[in-house]
């Protein structure tokens, strides 16, 4: 059963963007363009997701989800507004979205917000360990072990390594590791992160024969036991 | 609202003139009321002394010259002021020997003063006085109130012509006042239209006094001075925007171009990769903007929060330290725990921007230092390092929005960095002091508690 999207956006360019990506991707798609229509369909229809512009005619965007959250409704909201500023995605988040993306955006990390928000809606129970072939992380005790031997990291490469084995198999980028890791709202565009990758390889890959953390150029990193 | 001001003669100015008026018509007429009484009163004590000293001369008159000196002395003052007296003697029978009287009143005593008689032959009123004198013989004077009325008239007359000047002078002070307010208030709403059809540079004159007028000409004046100060920041963003942003546009183009053309799949992939890596910066360079834009013009500041620093600046160390041990760079981090009022993001994007500067200017092997510290009511960050420094001349420049200070010999990439930190501090209520580390470069932004 693929998973039932809602995507509302005024602009009929951007919303066939996302539209047609997400249903490549596999998902089942419903496009709304104005907010009072958007508030109907999420309440009266079952959603595992809404995506959600912000400058709607009718009604804006985030009264259109404070309405949703004042009647209850939990489900996930990502926003994907041409309000890109920190202060804006504070607002967004504080009327309830779940996850805000500025637009432009790329449509892979789109992809990867959005999976993350269904994934963390499906399970519920905490894990307390994370593994990647031979890569095992406790998180209760906070060790890591590669091959049965221990890996020392430090806090933060701890923390990467968790989002990495968190999101297994898919693309992790390099804003979603600034924003998890360390809470940056912005991008100090440098090779900052491909530093602390690259440490983090050296402790995770040197001295076997598999390599498990991947870069994808441009884009950000993977961790799989396939290349 | 504007042009009504201009040109309406305003309800107010002419509600302050009929209160004028209104006001000394009431202290005129309470003014005359009194003249009247008080002259009421005098010219009646005159009157009855002149009518005793008159029953005196008679009096005189018929002891030194008897009869005959009496009937000529009251016939000669009849003739002279029969308009506006009645004299009249009579003989002990009663008859009439002389005056101008045709028959003696009625019921009158003979030794009578000062008595209200209304309609004695055609006169409205007279006041009667009687003496009898030798023989039986009593003289009568009596006299209209003329006076008084010629008086009455001459007072409520003048109160007239008074009203009338007090009125005219009232009306020309006011017209006089009001047209000197309206000045003042013309002069402001020329200046209110000069700013809205255009020109940022119009100010209202400033007399440097304290009236109520210089006081809202000086606000004005701030609020304009603040207005230019934003909109030359706009235009200055708008131009930056359009200068900075056709650059990396331009290279964009080129890559994609580039991708077009060759042949090659692995060309194609490259220039895409690098097209894409472009297109990055030039929205984070439009995002810089933005912050800079929204930080100058204090937009940010409702998302201001209590921030803890010693986190925030542990946080851009722990992001920066690879880098800066990748070239050898001692980074040393020392926080005292302070919290100030602030925006996290623009925060940490200053003390990210100023370490990264830092790291990128220290040499191999050389030092950086982050520290954190009070400040009173606020906190100090202050960002070391021991690179080339910037020359004291170019700090002002460094600071400005897209110069890069000696482009030649220095990395790429501090375009905005430091405009960042200065909209940052400035948002902060503080400021960014630029310093020689002697050798490099000292960074201090101090933040001002709340």
């Amino acid at each position: 059963m693929p998973y039932r999207i809602l995507v509302v956006d005024d602009d009929p360019n951007g919303a066939e963007f996302v539209t047609k990506g997400l249903r490549q991707a596999g998902y089942t798609v419903e496009q709304v363009g104005n907010g009072p229509d958007a508030l109907h369909m999420a309440i009266s229809e079952p959603f595992d997701a809404i995506v959600l512009d912000r400058n709607l005619p009718g009604l804006d965007g985030l009264s259109v989800l404070r309405a949703l959250r004042a009647a209850h409704k939990d489900i996930p909201v990502l926003i994907l507004s041409a309000l890109a500023h920190a202060d804006e995605r504070v607002n967004g988040l504080r009327a309830g979205a779940n996850d805000y993306l500025g637009k432009p955006f790329s449509f892979l990390e789109f992809e990867l917000r959005l999976e993350n928000l269904l994934k963390s809606k499906g399970n519920g129970t905490a894990e307390t360990s994370l593994t990647c072939a031979d890569l095992e992380m406790d998180l209760l005790s906070r060790r890591v072990s590669r091959g049965g031997k221990v890996i020392d990291l430090l806090q933060r490469e701890f923390q990467i390594l968790e989002q990495l084995l968190r999101h297994k198999n898919k693309i992790v980028t390099r804003t979603m590791l600034l924003e998890q890791v360390w809470d940056y709202r912005y991008d100090p565009h440098t090779s900052l992160i491909d530093t602390h990758i690259s440490r983090l390889r050296k402790k995770v890959d040197d001295g076997h024969p598999v390599p498990l953390l991947h870069t994808v150029r441009s884009v950000g990193y993977r961790l799989a036991d396939t290349p | 609202m504007m042009s009504r001001l201009t040109r309406a003669w305003p309800l107010r100015g002419l509600l302050l003139i009929f209160a004028i008026i209104l006001a000394v018509g009431l202290a005129y007429s309470v003014a005359v009321e009194f003249v009247d009484a008080r002259g009421k009163a005098l010219i009646s004590l005159q009157e009855r002394n002149a009518a005793k000293d008159e029953l005196d001369l008679f009096s005189i008159v018929d002891r030194a010259e008897g009869r005959h000196g009496l009937i000529l002395e009251v016939s000669q003052q009849a003739e002279l002021n029969g308009r506006t007296s009645v004299f009249a003697l009579k003989d002990a029978n009663g008859a009439l020997i002389a005056g101008n009287l045709k028959a003696w009143p009625a019921s009158l005593e003979n030794n009578a003063f000062w008595l209200a008689r209304r309609n004695v032959e055609g006169r409205s009123e007279l006041r009667i006085s009687t003496r009898r004198l030798s023989d039986g013989m009593v003289v009568l004077v009596g006299h209209d109130n003329q006076a008084l009325e010629s008086f009455q008239d001459t007072v409520i007359g003048s109160v007239w012509v008074a009203i009338a000047i007090v009125a005219v002078t009232c009306i020309l002070i006011a017209m006089a006042i009001t047209s000197l307010i309206m000045a003042r208030v013309r002069e402001l709403s020329a200046t209110a239209q000069k700013v809205s059809s255009g020109d940022f540079q119009a100010r209202a004159r400033d007399r440097r006094g304290h009236g109520p007028f210089d006081q809202i000409a000086r606000a004005q004046n701030m609020m304009l001075a603040r207005i230019e100060d934003l909109i030359t920041g706009l235009r200055i963003v708008t131009d930056s925007l359009a200068h900075d942003l056709r650059t990396p546009l331009a290279q964009t183009r080129k890559y994609i171009e580039d991708g077009v053309l060759s042949g090659g799949l692995q060309d194609k992939q490259n220039a895409l990769e690098a097209a894409l890596t472009e297109v990055d910066r030039t929205i984070s360079t439009f995002s810089s903007l933005i912050d800079i834009a929204r930080a100058e013009g204090g937009l940010s500041r409702n998302a201001m929060e209590a921030v803890a620093l010693s986190p925030l600046a542990q946080g851009v160390y722990d992001l920066f330290q690879p880098l800066a041990e990748e070239r050898a760079i001692h980074f040393n981090l020392q926080v005292t725990a302070v919290h100030i009022h602030g925006h996290r993001t623009l925060l940490m994007q200053a003390v990210s921007n100023l370490v990264h500067n830092a790291i990128k200017y220290a040499p191999d092997g050389g030092q950086v230092d982050l520290e954190i510290s009070a400040y009173g009511d606020g906190a100090q960050i202050l960002v070391a390092d021991n690179g080339p420094g910037i020359a004291p001349e170019e700090r002002d420049d460094a600071v400005r929005r897209f110069t890069q200070v000696g482009v030649d010999t220095r990395p790429k990439g501090l375009g905005l960095g430091l405009a960042i930190v200065e909209a940052a501090a400035r948002l902060h209520n503080g400021k960014l002091i630029l310093e020689d580390n002697a050798p490099g470069l000292r960074a201090c932004i101090i933040l001002a508690g709340h």
